[in-house]
């Protein structure tokens, strides 16, 4: 009796250490199927994130990658003074190809970067694959501008009516392409042409480029900005056999929360959007008189011509005419007494 | 007798043993083994044809935008607005007079708290762009109006290109700032 006893001691034993087993392993189980579900997911493992730092005109950007877009999304920055703060939601297990060539330490799950000068940040976070980029942009405090051409003319004639031309595009940014047309070399021969007529009639003339170089928009109207025209005047080449004169149409219908007010982009135009309509009607009725035929007039918020606080229109020519010195002397004295007409009004 | 019980009370500890063995055997394999490689569970009703939807994609065409039914798989917001993007980019039904860069892909869409969804294209959507100021207009205002018109949850569209904002994709308009304003109007 005493042996049977012991027996069914042993067996309930037995059972309540396989009883125990199980729960253990449902457990596990349970535990690895919550974890990506998120919601106080914690990392137990470090997890594997690369760094790439790398250096851009105007800025330098750090991006960490990350296997699991959770872990990059539950990251936090945040800035001081003088050091960039990413809180990372667990350990980590950094790789980076080399030292990075920036000040930046790692203390438990937090990266620190110490910057030297005023700085301001712009936080990206990005799937496929996972990852944080932050780009960081030391703050200048008199942003100063190198002018994208050198002037035309002597300064002594700055005093004249003064007309920037603008031909678009330029280096890398072909423009539109048919055949061996490219938009960037049809801009500026008009460009270089039209510089030529206006110099003979005594004006003073500046061209945003005059080679084959990629200005932004922003360095066209920055140009612009300094050289104060009485009119400024953009190229480029439709992609429809019409002439197409466009003008700004002042400001984006929705300005509210724009940030490009915050750049006062699109407040320069204003105040002269009469003066550019009069100018796209004028270059409009010489164009037609040139070449017998319609000119398609448009308003649309360009922020080439919603920074330029002068008369400004943005000219696109038929990709279909043959740019020979013919044509371009046709286009060329079209404009240029378009530009005359304006002026005398 | 006593053999008996004792044989029968042998047999029931064997087969209790061997029963308990195995089930935590199945779940401690399946877990740390095979939990991994097991395929994500989708419900077979995902995956048939009444769980598309018809979504309206906004093609550049001429001088203003038209309008094509497509079919992409009923999913998460970001996965609709990722299958709309990548229907945009394949152009409308007539390729030839499209302005949609070829060549382009969707590389990721990600959505911020401010609900701006950042649209993460291959360079090909700026390379490959050939248009004039107002095909850009209508390249970015058919993709904004693609994924306004079908995601909900969605306030603007900023578009960016192998994960960096730039400024302009065919030299005309801005794509440093979300789309909203920038396609709001034309005349």
């Amino acid at each position: 009796m005493g042996n049977y006893t012991a027996m069914v001691i042993r067996m309930r034993a037995f059972t309540a250490f396989f009883i125990f087993l199980l729960v253990c392993a449902v457990d596990a189980r349970g535990a690895d199927v919550a974890q990506p579900k998120g919601g106080g997911v914690s990392w137990p493992t470090a997890t594997e994130v690369s760094v790439r730092f790398s250096r851009h005109e105007g800025f330098d950007r750090i991006v960490f990658e990350a296997p699991d877009e959770l872990f990059i999304k539950s990251t936090v920055v945040t800035t001081t003074q003088n050091q960039i703060k990413i809180q990372f939601p667990g350990n980590l297990d950094l790789k980076s190809p080399g030292p990075l060539d920036i000040d930046t330490s790692l203390k438990w799950r937090t990266y620190l970067i110490k910057e030297k000068d005023p700085f301001t940040i712009k936080v990206l976070k990005l799937s496929s694959p996972p990852r944080l980029s932050i780009d960081i942009m030391t703050v200048q405090k008199e942003e100063v501008r190198k002018p994208a051409v050198v002037e035309t003319i002597p300064s002594e004639m700055a005093a004249h009516f003064t007309v920037v031309i603008d031909p678009g595009h330029g280096g890398y940014d072909l423009g539109i392409i048919s055949g061996d047309l490219r938009e960037k070399d049809i801009s500026v021969s008009l460009a270089r042409d039209m510089e030529a007529a206006l110099l003979k009639k005594k004006r003073s003339v500046f061209l945003t480029r005059k080679s084959d170089q990629f200005l932004s928009i922003d360095e066209r109207d920055m140009f612009a900005l300094q050289k104060s025209p009485d009119v400024f005047l953009s190229l480029h080449l439709s992609l429809s056999d019409s002439f197409v004169i466009y003008t700004s149409s002042g400001e984006p219908a929705n300005t509210e929360s724009s940030p490009a007010e915050l750049y006062s982009l699109t407040s320069r135009q204003r105040k002269f959007a009469d003066k550019s309509r009069a100018l796209a009607e004028d270059f409009g009725k010489f164009i037609k008189d040139e070449f017998k035929t319609e000119i398609i007039m448009r308003e649309l918020s360009l922020p080439l011509l919603n920074a330029i606080g002068a008369p400004a229109v943005l000219i696109e020519f038929p990709r279909s005419i043959v740019y020979d010195k013919v044509a371009r002397a046709r286009i060329t004295d079209a404009l240029v007494k378009g530009i005359s007409f304006y002026e005398s009004r | 007798m006593k053999a008996d019980k004792k044989r029968l009370l042998w047999v029931i500890l064997f087969l209790l043993l061997f029963g308990s063995g195995i089930a935590g055997g199945y779940f401690f394999v399946s877990t740390k083994f095979f939990a991994s490689k097991a395929e994500p569970h989708i419900p077979q009703s995902v995956l048939q044809p009444d769980n598309d939807v018809f979504v309206r994609i906004f093609y550049p065409s001429d001088s203003a935008l038209v309008m094509e039914e497509r079919r992409v798989r009923r999913a998460t917001e970001i996965t609709m607005a990722e299958e709309i993007v990548a229907e945009f980019l394949k152009g409308p039904l007539n390729r030839a007079a499209s302005v949609i860069p070829s060549g382009a892909k969707v590389l990721g869409l990600y959505q911020g708290n401010d609900g701006i969804l950042y649209v993460d294209l291959s360079d090909e959507f700026r390379r490959n762009f050939q248009g004039d100021a107002l095909a850009e207009f209508l390249l970015l205002k058919g993709l904004y109006e693609s994924i306004i018109s079908n995601v909900k949850g969605v306030n603007d569209v900023k578009v960016i290109i192998e994960g960096k904002e730039i400024e302009s994709i065919g030299g005309h308009l801005f794509a440093l700032y979300p789309l909203k304003n920038t396609v709001a109007e034309a005349k």
